[in-house]
């Protein structure tokens, strides 16, 4: 198809706006409100445009190019209609500095900075020089504003975490309600009022934080002003280079562009369009943290007379190696976190096999749900696709989400999702607690996470009944009465209609092209039996299985263990071990979760922050956080991506291959050398072939992202697993009244809980705080807020409450991280109310409140 | 009447809901029916519906405050609206508010002490050819002048007297 703009001829192709066939030509069109993750909204009526034929003006953005238009973009009476919208546009808009006929010295000289005040100036002005309004002022020419001015004089509001907004500055573009709305799905903000009252805010003027707002920050980085700008960024001066590289908080690996001045992290914004969508509060505005708090370790330390001390490191590595040559490889154990990259995770097995010559390792994620699903491949001989297309969720007709708040937990996943609902598919959730996107759903499935096996075995039994292969998967002890009975037997469902409710969603499930989403879930959550239970269903209804908050190379990890069938300890034969004095030795590059109150004799912490256990360490070594160096990491969806470091190393740390790789030297003369991560990936390709398209320069040196993906070895090799084990499987059991529930987060980076570093996340995750529904906090007399004592035997525990609707009743809800585990009060409280029974399931002491 | 109150009835009152589908097209018939029975839209309401039809609160607070027939706050027992469309502004619209404000002493869009009034005014009423216009609960007074102002309220108070 054709089109003539300006008397050029451009060719096109698709379903395109005028705006967009000029731009790609560029051909420069002024807008304000178009946005390329938005749909057409007309709303500042700039980039008007006359087509030949049609009477009238004619918005570009919202007009879609037909073959054979003729436009014209930059006639006298549009640059005089332009010029007057837009300066009608500023006479409510500070103005002083935009229209300035010494602006070009003033940049130079500053020669009349004193002459406006903050309020109608640019020069305070967060936006000043990346100001969309001002590029507009510049191409239109604009040097006088025949309007008054009116200052609408609105209150900064700067109540809510993260960001301030000044709508004094507000053009009204309708961007950040419309990528709220449309992208995020959120719609916390919109218009309000009407005519020339008209503000952008939220219901009652409420705070964000009770508004529903996830605090992505996508508003922020769609603005075209300065009317939202990001708190932390105030103050500081303009970066000097920007460096794009993958976030390293969860397996959605967002691309990012790190803004750095002087070697020091300002902050972060999404490198390109998909992750501005995508992004979530922590890579959005927690990457700073990452690097700059007060935990981080700068130098090794040796305990000498029961005092860590400061060291080299050629005497703590020394003294470490020799400390561990005095121990059997059987008295020696390695625990590594799924934040580690590629290279860390191989060198680091290395030192394990090589160097202590054990196979004592273990991830510090419980039960890593990539981790089982290769080991349930593996030993029933089949082949599940994880990788993922953005196409496979768009073509789902149906998304089935478990196991989590996926806007929470990995919220570019959730953005996709969104976009397969809008064009139509159905949303299953099967959930213990409200989720925002329940609106958006056509099933809702409420249960506590004991009776989930029992559903899912129950669309089992459906979709085995269609399929004829019923006798052959669904064990014989429930093919009599079927799993009816073991889903009435589990308590917590909706009791109206709920049978119904599955067997609709069973419906929707096996007549559509389906994908189902599993997150992590609860604690303790059988994770492996509902992994077996879903990898059926999603066999017999040909279906997409994919999981969403995970670590940031949990992925890469489970494959790099999987290949090498390495199955990992699991935390509870460990710290077994350790109590029962077997293991004696513990290497630790990660979090440790599940610790018992027995801590080994000798214990080596390679970390980039101090936590709770530097206290009992004998050599604490500080690893550089993966912002200084650089690393791959392979995402959710299977690519492989590669990156360069953000700033230089601070201080002494190193590397965690460097750490392993000296330890190794030391332990084992023939272990194998290293000069730089480069070389690391040259070994790893014989494991790992897919890595041979990135190895092109040292990692230091790398300027962008480098992606591949993960292989798929094999295709689709039907095999249902039977369903056996449900033989014993009676879930928890509870006591009293009260249900903990304990939701999973991945608010941390290795150690480091985030919400411990930034005020802003705290406020945002309440992560010390008890969740309980609106009708219990009634019968209890407590308010938001309020400080409650949980007792379990003799055990207390004081905390706070938060009042929440989505809570159901008669359920104490927690949020923990892995980081969090063992230095809250409430993970000791926690752990220690669930006792183990016979036959696998669990039993949960009685709680009182007081 | 309390605010838990309100909500309650809201959300219990099946009359409310009657004959609506449960999503955002109903939104503003189901306000225009809570606004007849409240004479207000009370917040409590608002988070009520929102769930039920599946919107955000910060959503119906774009419509409530995009329309003039939906008020936040209770409103008094009599409702006086004054056009200031373009047609009654041209023949005095504007005086006649300001006359109507002092007479209560309130401005537009606020309620007496005593309940007894609010005051409001619209861009148009649609029938410009009798302007200006006031309206008093209801009934229509065309080619208004400033010193009708005063009889026109206390028509109004009689008038609800009466029905006492």
């Amino acid at each position: 198809m054709k089109i003539k703009i300006n008397e050029q001829e451009i060719q096109f192709s698709g379903s395109k706006t005028i705006l967009e066939v000029a731009r790609e030509k560029g051909i420069y069109i002024p807008s304000l409100c178009d946005h390329p993750l938005l749909k057409p909204f007309g709303g500042c009526r700039l980039c008007l445009v006359e087509i030949k034929g049609v009477k009238g003006y004619v918005p570009a953005c919202s007009r879609e190019a037909e073959d054979g238009l003729e436009v014209i973009t930059n006639s006298p009476v549009l640059e005089e209609m332009r010029r007057q919208t837009l300066e009608l546009l500023l006479s409510e808009h500070p103005n002083a500095c935009l229209v300035c006929r010494e602006k070009e010295k003033c940049e130079e000289h500053k020669i009349t900075i004193r002459k406006v005040d903050e309020v109608t100036g640019c020069i305070f002005c967060p936006k000043n020089n990346h100001c969309e309004l001002q590029k507009v002022v510049q191409y239109l020419g604009i040097e006088k504003i025949r309007f008054p001015s009116s200052y609408r004089g609105i209150e900064i509001i700067r109540e809510d975490p993260f960001f301030d907004r000044n709508y004094n500055l507000c053009i009204l573009c309708g961007r950040c309600v419309r990528i709220c709305h449309e992208v995020r799905g959120a719609s916390a903000i919109s218009f309000v009022f009407r005519g020339s009252q008209t503000v952008i805010g939220t219901a009652y003027n409420k705070p964000l934080l009770d508004c529903g707002c996830q605090f992505c920050g996508a508003c922020v980085d769609v603005c075209p002003v300065g009317a939202l700008t990001e708190r932390a960024l105030r103050g500081e001066l303009e970066a000097e280079k920007e460096v794009t590289t993958v976030c390293p908080y969860c397996s959605q690996a967002c691309l990012l562009k790190i803004k750095v001045r002087e070697e020091r992290i300002l902050g972060a914004e999404p490198a390109n369009l998909e992750s501005l969508g995508g992004m979530c509060v922590r890579g959005r505005f927690l990457i700073r943290d990452l690097v700059d708090n007060p935990y981080r370790l700068f130098k090794p330390y040796l305990r000498i007379d029961g005092e860590l001390r400061e060291t080299g490191w050629d005497e703590a590595l020394d003294y470490a190696a020799s400390k561990l040559a005095s121990y059997s490889s059987d008295e020696i154990a390695l625990i590594l976190s799924p934040h580690l990259s590629l290279e860390d995770l191989y060198t680091l097995i290395l030192l394990a096999q090589q160097g202590l010559k054990t196979n004592n390792i273990t991830l510090s994620t419980a039960n890593d749900s990539f981790l089982i699903i290769e080991k349930l491949s593996q030993e029933n001989d089949f082949y599940l696709p994880l990788n993922y297309h953005p196409q496979d969720l768009a073509e789902a007709r149906c998304i089935f989400i478990l196991g989590g708040d996926l806007t929470v937990l990995q919220p570019g996943l959730w953005v996709e999702v969104l976009r397969a609902v809008n064009q139509g598919a159905k949303l299953i959730t099967l959930d213990s607690v409200g989720r925002p996107y329940d609106r958006f759903s056509t099933i809702n499935l409420k249960a506590l996470p004991e009776s989930w096996p029992a559903i899912l075995a129950r669309l089992i039994e459906l979709a085995a009944r269609k399929e004829g292969v019923f006798e052959k998967i669904i064990p014989p002890f429930f093919q009599d009465e079927g799993i009816k009975t073991l889903t009435r037997a589990s308590e917590a469902f909706n009791p109206d209609g709920f049978e119904e409710k599955i067997e609709e969603a069973f419906s929707l499930l096996a007549h559509n092209k389906s994908v189902f989403l599993l997150g992590p879930g609860f604690w303790p959550f059988h994770r492996a039996e509902i992994l077996s239970l879903l990898l059926n269903l999603v066999q017999l209804f040909e279906a997409r299985l994919i999981l969403f908050g995970q670590e940031s190379n949990s992925r890469g990890a489970s494959a790099l263990l999987g290949r090498l069938k390495l199955w990992p300890l699991s935390p509870f034969d460990l710290n077994r071990q350790i109590t029962s004095g077997k293991i004696k030795a513990v290497l630790c590059f990660g979090p440790w979760p599940f610790l018992g109150p027995e801590k080994p004799p000798f214990l080596l912490l390679v970390e980039p922050y101090r936590n709770h256990f530097s206290n009992s360490a004998e050599v604490l070594l500080p690893a550089a956080t993966i912002l200084e160096r650089g690393g791959t990491f392979v995402a959710s969806n299977g690519l492989i991506k590669r990156f360069g470091k953000a700033i230089s190393r601070l201080n002494e740390s190193r590397p965690d291959w460097w750490i392993g790789l000296q330890l190794g030297c030391r332990l084992n003369p023939d272990f194998p050398i290293f000069a730089d991560e480069e070389d690391i990936l040259r070994t790893m390709v014989p494991l790992f072939p897919e890595l041979k398209n990135l190895i092109t320069t040292d990692s230091l040196e790398l300027k962008e992202v480098l992606t591949t993906a993960l292989i798929e070895e094999k295709k689709g090799k039907k095999k249902l697993i039977n369903l056996s084990f449900m033989e014993n499987f009676f879930g928890i059991v509870r006591k009293g009244v009260w249900r903990l529930l304990i939701e999973f987060s991945i608010d941390h980076y290795r150690s480091l809980p985030l919400a411990l570093v930034n005020r802003d996340f705290r406020r945002i995750r309440l992560p010390k705080r008890v969740k309980l529904h609106p009708e219990e906090a009634t019968k209890l007399r407590v308010a938001d807020g309020d400080a409650i004592k949980l007792k379990k035997g003799k055990q207390s525990l004081e905390t706070r409450v938060k009042i929440s609707s989505r809570v159901p009743p008669s359920v104490l809800l927690f949020s923990l991280g892995l980081a969090y585990f063992p230095e809250d009060p409430a993970s000791l409280f926690i752990i220690s109310s669930f006792s183990r029974e016979e036959k696998g399931s669990l039993i949960q002491e009685v709680i009182t409140i007081e | 009447m309390s605010c838990l109150l309100i909500k309650k009835m809201a959300s219990e009152d099946k009359e409310i809901f009657k004959g609506l589908e449960l999503n955002q097209k109903s939104l503003i018939h189901l306000l225009h029916r809570i606004q007849a029975q409240y004479g207000y839209i009370p917040e409590e309401v608002v988070d009520d519906i929102a769930e039920r039809l599946k919107i955000t609160p910060s959503e119906i607070f774009g419509i409530l405050t995009f329309y003039k027939a939906f008020a936040l706050e209770p409103r008094g027992k009599h409702l006086v609206t004054i056009c200031l469309g373009t047609a009654c502004h041209v023949r005095g619209g504007r005086q006649i508010a300001e006359e109507a404000e002092r007479r209560l002493g309130i401005k537009a869009g606020e309620t007496t002490a005593d309940r007894q009034f609010t005051l409001e005014t619209v861009n148009c009423l649609g029938c410009c050819a009798i302007g200006p216009v006031v309206v008093v609960d209801g009934v229509y007074h065309s080619h208004v002048s400033i010193d009708q102002i005063e009889k026109i309220l206390k028509k109004a108070t009689e008038k609800g007297d009466e029905k006492n």
